[in-house]
């Protein structure tokens, strides 16, 4: 019931509780986990997105701000995700980040096809890394002006 | 005839013809067989060998004279003898009494004979033509040579006469020395005749000439026995030769695997074959004599399908005169198929006509074997496609695998790095100098790890990634990589030559990697103080686009130039100089995408050269 009411900024789809965890850390350093959702698959992402499934009573007025999609999950993979999120009329305008391990041309282009609004690819080493998520987190919370779902 | 000639005596018949005091013949005895002329037999046998070997005096047969001398003897009343240059008498007709039963009956006096007739010999071997003397026994005797081709083989001797009345006293006292019976002896002696000297010459020319006739007469007889002879042992030879070579030419011919033949196609367009070897029996089930004249049945056994293309050929070497060479099948009457292989040369003959020699084989294994050997073949083909599919298959997912595994690394390296920062960071104040290190040394082996799967992940992406192909300005992009490297480390002097280089054809991102792993490469191993000299270089060999960067740094050992383009394989000490060792074996795949090469060249601390190959 809490989570319903809360305002949803970032929604993380990332199955590794490493890379999570890590990510949220670098997140919480700039401030900007305080509305973050973290879930561990696709199929719960999109759950969480259309409010089905154990999200049916979350309403979807309440759509987040940005999602970091991670490309390997479990169940639904990152790909299905994106292409669902941007083909319905009612979440397309929801930034989508892809913030991936991989480097691969084909990703990169598939998930630009799809329309996804960034493609990162997580470096290994973990200042880099943290360096990176916190510019995307300022970036698309604070710089970038999210879009209005037309009502 | 006139009567004035019978009543007045001539003038020439008060002169005595031939004697003064002629000679009776019946007393006269055969010297031949004497006991003193079968002695020299031997002595002939010791006399050095004529030129060709021939004694001639034993190959003439002198003997036909005897008779003749004999008969002269009786109407002459001369006695005559040939007798060789040692001494024997090879013909003769009888000779004096006196001589036969006194003076060669006599040891003393038969020597004095032989001696006088060797120095007669020898006066002849002299050269003289004819030479009178008296004998050493009071005779007188004359002789002449007998030359057979240039051979003075004998003399023809007229002897024992007189040229006037004896000296009494000499005879007498020889009779004495030597014991003769002195009325026997004296009798003998009036028997000698006397002949007036004149005379001689013509009846020597006449002996002489007669000898000389008989000799050659016998020589040419010898000759031609001779020759005869030679003659019928070559013609048993050459018959031998001819057997063994007519024998050797039907066994081969017999035995060669197929048949030898010879074929002639008249210019009416009939044809025979005037030889076939009895191989012909087993190639066409012919007799060899059953073409001789008309060979139309050879042809008519050849397959349907290929006539036409054979006597064509046939026509063609025939034309032309070129070698005939053709393959074709023969049809037995039973339907039995074979392949043969012809090759004959052909000839004009003068009567407007083509002979061909030539050879036939069944070549029907052959074919047999081809067959096999081509359906091998593109059973192995098919093989050789399906393995090169497995292969590559099996390379792909090696390189897959290689790429997922390296791929899925990255996560728990992150969280490695990641959590032990964090450890760092927000747990310091439990850490120690000591606890600090570790961790420090955990980080920056993650780190490297991090790099290396990075490293690993580009280079196996070069091999997948699709190619662009493109025209590269090489010295253009060497020029932007060098202000890239200056400008990221403006600490070094970097001084670097470039010439002018040849375009190049290839995926130009991946073409600028290999310069900047290059050039980098160049300026890492160079040393650190003073300017950093590097030159790019190029040179156009055998349609090959040669690049060159050469620095003059620490340079390596030429003995393991072959590990310098390997993956993370080092000929340098670990820790020396940073670099994952990826640099050149990226290098080496990218080039080799590019159908080209890499080597490279150095001198350990004497510098290094590297060197790609781009196909022009």
């Amino acid at each position: 019931m809490d989570d319903t009411v809360k305002v949803v900024e970032i929604l993380l789809v990332e199955d590794n509780p490493a890379d999570a965890e890590l990510c949220i850390r670098a997140l919480k350093k700039s401030n900007l986990a305080n509305n973050l959702v973290w879930v561990k698959d696709g199929a719960e992402a999109l759950d969480f997105i259309f409010a089905t499934g154990a999200y049916s009573e979350r309403g979807m007025g309440n759509v987040p701000k940005v999602i970091l999609l991670d490309l390997r999950l479990p169940k639904v993979n990152g790909m299905d995700v994106l292409r669902q999120v941007k083909a319905d009329k009612r979440t397309q305008a929801i930034p989508v980040v892809v913030l991936t391990s991989s480097k691969e041309d084909r990703d990169v282009a598939e998930s630009y096809q799809l329309g996804v609004n960034s493609f990162i690819s997580k470096p290994v080493e973990f200042d880099a890394f943290a360096k990176t998520v916190s510019e995307l987190g300022l970036y698309w919370l604070l710089v970038n002006h999210p879009p209005v779902v037309a009502k | 005839m006139n009567d004035d000639t019978k009543t007045t005596k001539p003038e020439s018949l008060s002169k005595p013809i031939l004697f003064v005091r002629a000679p009776g013949v019946e007393q006269m005895s055969d010297p031949l067989k004497a006991d003193w002329n079968q002695a020299r037999v031997s002595a002939v046998q010791d006399r050095p060998a004529l030129p060709d070997d021939i004694d001639l005096a034993e190959l003439i047969d002198f003997s036909q004279m005897n008779m003749f001398f004999q008969n002269f003897l009786e109407v002459v009343g001369l006695p005559q003898a040939i007798i060789d240059l040692e001494g024997r008498v090879l013909a003769s007709s009888k000779w004096q009494r006196i001589c036969m039963e006194f003076h060669r009956a006599n040891p003393v006096t038969l020597q004095r004979c032989l001696e006088s007739d060797k120095n007669l010999s020898r006066e002849m071997e002299e050269g003289k033509s004819y030479a009178i003397y008296r004998c050493r026994n009071g005779l007188t005797d004359c002789a002449s040579p007998i030359v057979i081709e240039g051979q003075h083989i004998a003399n023809l001797f007229i002897g024992q006469f007189l040229l006037a009345s004896p000296d009494q006293a000499y005879f007498e006292a020889q009779r004495a020395e030597c014991g003769f019976d002195k009325d026997a002896y004296e009798a003998a002696l009036n028997e000698v005749p006397i002949i007036s000297e004149e005379r001689l010459p013509s009846i020597l020319n006449l002996l002489t000439g007669l000898a000389h006739q008989i000799a050659m007469q016998s020589l040419a007889e010898y000759r031609a026995k001779v020759a005869y002879a030679s003659v019928e042992q070559q013609v048993v030879e050459r018959t031998a030769q001819l057997r063994a070579t007519t024998g050797l030419l039907q066994h081969v011919t017999s035995n060669v695997p197929g048949m030898v033949y010879q074929y002639r196609l008249r210019t009416d367009g009939s044809v025979c074959m005037p030889y076939a070897s009895e191989g012909m029996r087993g190639i066409f089930h012919m007799a060899p004599e059953e073409v001789r004249e008309d060979a139309s049945g050879v042809l008519a056994k050849i397959h349907p399908d290929d006539f036409e293309a054979t006597v064509e050929s046939i026509q063609r070497s025939a034309h032309e005169l070129t070698p005939w060479h053709h393959e074709f099948r023969v049809r037995s009457d039973d339907g039995k198929e074979c392949w043969l292989l012809g090759n004959a040369l052909p000839q004009r003959e003068a009567d407007g006509s083509t002979l061909w020699h030539g050879f036939i084989t069944d070549i029907s294994e052959r074919k047999r074997s081809d067959e096999v050997i081509s359906q091998l073949n593109a059973e192995l083909e098919q093989r050789v496609e399906q393995r090169t599919a497995q292969l590559e298959a099996a390379n792909k997912e090696l390189e897959e695998f290689s790429y997922s595994m390296s791929h899925d690394m990255r996560t728990p390296l992150r969280a490695l790095d990641g959590f032990s920062k964090i450890l760092l960071e927000e747990h310091a104040a439990s850490l120690d100098d000591e606890g600090k290190r570790l961790l420090k040394v955990l980080r920056d082996n993650a780190q490297h790890m991090g790099r290396l799967v990075d490293d690993i992940l580009h280079y196996l992406s070069m091999g997948r990634r699709k190619m662009e192909s493109g025209s590269i300005d090489i010295a253009g992009l060497a020029t932007e990589i060098v202000a890239e490297l200056q400008a990221a480390d403006p600490s070094r002097r970097l001084h670097i030559e470039i010439d002018r280089l040849p375009l190049a054809n290839g995926d130009r991102d991946m073409i600028r990697e290999v310069l900047h792993n290059l050039i980098s490469n160049a300026i890492k191993f160079s040393p650190t103080d003073g300017e950093v000299s590097i030159e790019i270089g190029s040179k156009v060999e055998k349609g090959e686009n040669i690049y060159s960067v050469t620095d003059h740094g620490v340079g390596f050992d030429m003995r393991y130039a072959g590990k310098l383009f390997r993956v993370f394989e080092r000929v340098h000490q670990t820790g020396q100089f940073a670099g994952s060792g990826i640099g050149l074996a990226l290098v080496k795949r990218i080039v080799t995408r590019h159908g080209g090469r890499v080597w490279a060249e150095g001198k350990v601390n004497g510098g290094a050269t590297i060197y790609f190959a781009l196909p022009a």
